[in-house]
């Protein structure tokens, strides 16, 4: 079972989202801002997808996956960004730190989970 | 709770947290709507020109601690939305949660009713091989009923061959006819021969007394023979004919049950396949719905966003309104009209970037794709 960490400061997203993937057959984590979820990953927490917000009290979505791809064993896992923020703009910084790809909220249910099966093949 | 319950319970939460957000947001709309009418005739006049007395400068004093006050009970109100739409989610993911609990339990239901009608098409076919079985041999029963019928006669024929005893009873019958002639005539003879003939005379009608009884019992014997063919045949025959015809009577209706037996089961497991397609399509319909209605969760987070936007803009309005409470000088200085411009647009651009396009004096641009893998 592929396990996927959730960071969001919204416990209504970390309670929809967890319920959806959950659904869908996915293991999930969670972690409510990006300082935490960037300490379980330095303890050795290794899930198979991370899927972010990026405005977070404290490490934003952005800082937390440039912080993450320092670490070996986030190299190359997929990273996605979902977010109310869409310009352009933000999106290439995102990218050029390391994001996957970008979501803009809300996303619909079965659109999540078909992004979801793309970047985690074998899901 | 029932799922019709469950699913109303939802809308009712769905439709307490649309109505906590429509009027506190009706009401910033109505203070933003106003304020910017302010502003305009601001740009049109002055506020050096509009408060050049100090009971202008009074009455402008007065008015901005007025707007003061009024964005600090938005402030309230939409921190209460904040946390009640919050609260609301919550109860609609609860008990969407259950909705999708009961989905699973009716899904996990159908599986074993799944199972259990498999196995029960198995036991079907297993007694619709039995029944064929069956039939195929009350089919073969009246062929079965016409070899016994055969056999019978060959019992008649047996029966016959009794029969033929009473010819050998005939025959008896002209031996004696036949020794009685001789007996006479014997007879006869010895009363020609006087005393010498009298002890032969006596054999004679000894032997004439025993050929008339020979006669009698061959009379006897083919009499009773006689009675014992015709009441046997007539059994037989009488016999042979109603159980013939009641087998095949009774084999064609066991037949035709047969077939509507085996009519019956087909029909059955059509019922049970067709029941078992809809309910697994309404399934999937229902988890497809539970997904979209969690995946319309994320409008809360959305929404708690935008206001805290609005929070944030408030509270930084709110900054430049006591700076000019505390200096009327700066409210009609021009760096005053600027301050305010720069934060309104600020905020415009703060709401473009969170793709809000629908702000006031936004530039309604979104044309960025909702998904973007790189």
């Amino acid at each position: 079972m592929k396990t996927i960490f959730l960071v969001d400061d919204s416990t209504t997203m970390l309670m929809s989202l967890s319920e959806i993937l959950q659904k869908a057959g996915f293991q999930v984590e969670t972690a409510s801002n990006g300082a935490d979820a960037l300490k379980q990953f330095q303890d050795g927490l290794k899930p198979d997808l991370v899927i972010t917000d990026q405005n977070m009290p404290g490490l934003t979505g952005i800082e937390l996956i440039r912080e993450t791809r320092k670490l070996p064993a986030f190299r190359f896992t997929p990273i996605l960004m979902l977010t109310t923020e869409s310009q352009q703009a933000k999106r290439q910084e995102g990218k050029a730190a390391g994001a996957t790809g970008w979501l803009v909220k809300p996303v619909a249910g079965k659109d999540l989970l078909a992004v979801v099966k793309q970047v985690l093949p074998g899901a | 709770m029932d799922q019709a319950s469950k699913i109303h319970a939802a809308r009712v939460a769905w439709e307490r947290l649309k109505a906590r957000l429509i009027q506190p947001l009706r009401a910033v709309r109505s203070f933003s709507e106003r304020m910017r009418l302010r502003m305009h005739s601001w740009k049109r006049a002055p506020l050096s020109e509009a408060a050049s007395t100090p009971h202008d400068n009074a009455e402008c004093r007065a008015a901005l601690e007025y707007s003061c006050k009024f964005t600090e009970s938005f402030d309230g109100s939409l921190r209460q939305v904040i946390r009640e739409t919050e609260q609301s989610a919550f109860d609609i993911v609860s008990r969407v949660k259950d909705l999708d609990h009961t989905a699973t339990q009716l899904i996990d239901y159908m599986t074993k009713a799944d199972h259990d009608t498999l196995e029960m098409q198995d036991q079907i076919e297993q007694s619709t091989q039995i029944i064929n079985r069956i039939s195929d041999f009350i089919e073969r029963l009246p062929t079965k009923i016409e070899a016994e019928h055969q056999g019978s006669l060959g019992l008649v024929e047996k029966i016959n061959a009794i029969m033929r005893l009473g010819e050998m009873a005939e025959t008896i019958k002209d031996i004696s006819r036949q020794t009685n002639m001789v007996a006479i005539n014997a007879s006869i003879q010895a009363a020609h021969a006087g005393e010498h003939g009298r002890g032969f005379a006596v054999v004679a009608d000894e032997v004439r007394r025993l050929s008339s009884q020979s006669g009698q019992a061959a009379d006897h014997v083919t009499h009773a023979v006689s009675e014992i063919h015709s009441a046997v045949h007539a059994y037989m025959d009488e016999r042979l004919q109603r159980d013939f015809s009641d087998d095949l009577r009774e084999a064609a209706h066991v037949a035709e049950s047969v077939r509507e037996l085996e009519a019956t089961y087909a029909d059955m497991k059509q019922y049970y396949k067709t029941l078992l397609t809809v309910i697994k399509e309404y399934n999937v319909s229902m988890a497809n719905a539970i997904v979209d209605a969690l995946g319309n969760m994320q409008y809360q987070d959305v929404v708690r966003q935008r206001l805290e936007r609005i929070l944030d803009a408030q509270s930084r309005f709110r900054n430049l309104l006591q700076a000019a409470i505390d200096d009327t000088a700066l409210a009609s200085s021009p760096s005053f009209k600027d301050e305010l411009e720069q934060l309104l647009n600020s905020y415009i651009d703060e709401e473009n970037r969170h793709g809000n396009s629908g702000v006031a004096g936004g530039d309604g641009e979104d044309a960025a794709p909702k998904i973007e893998l790189f």
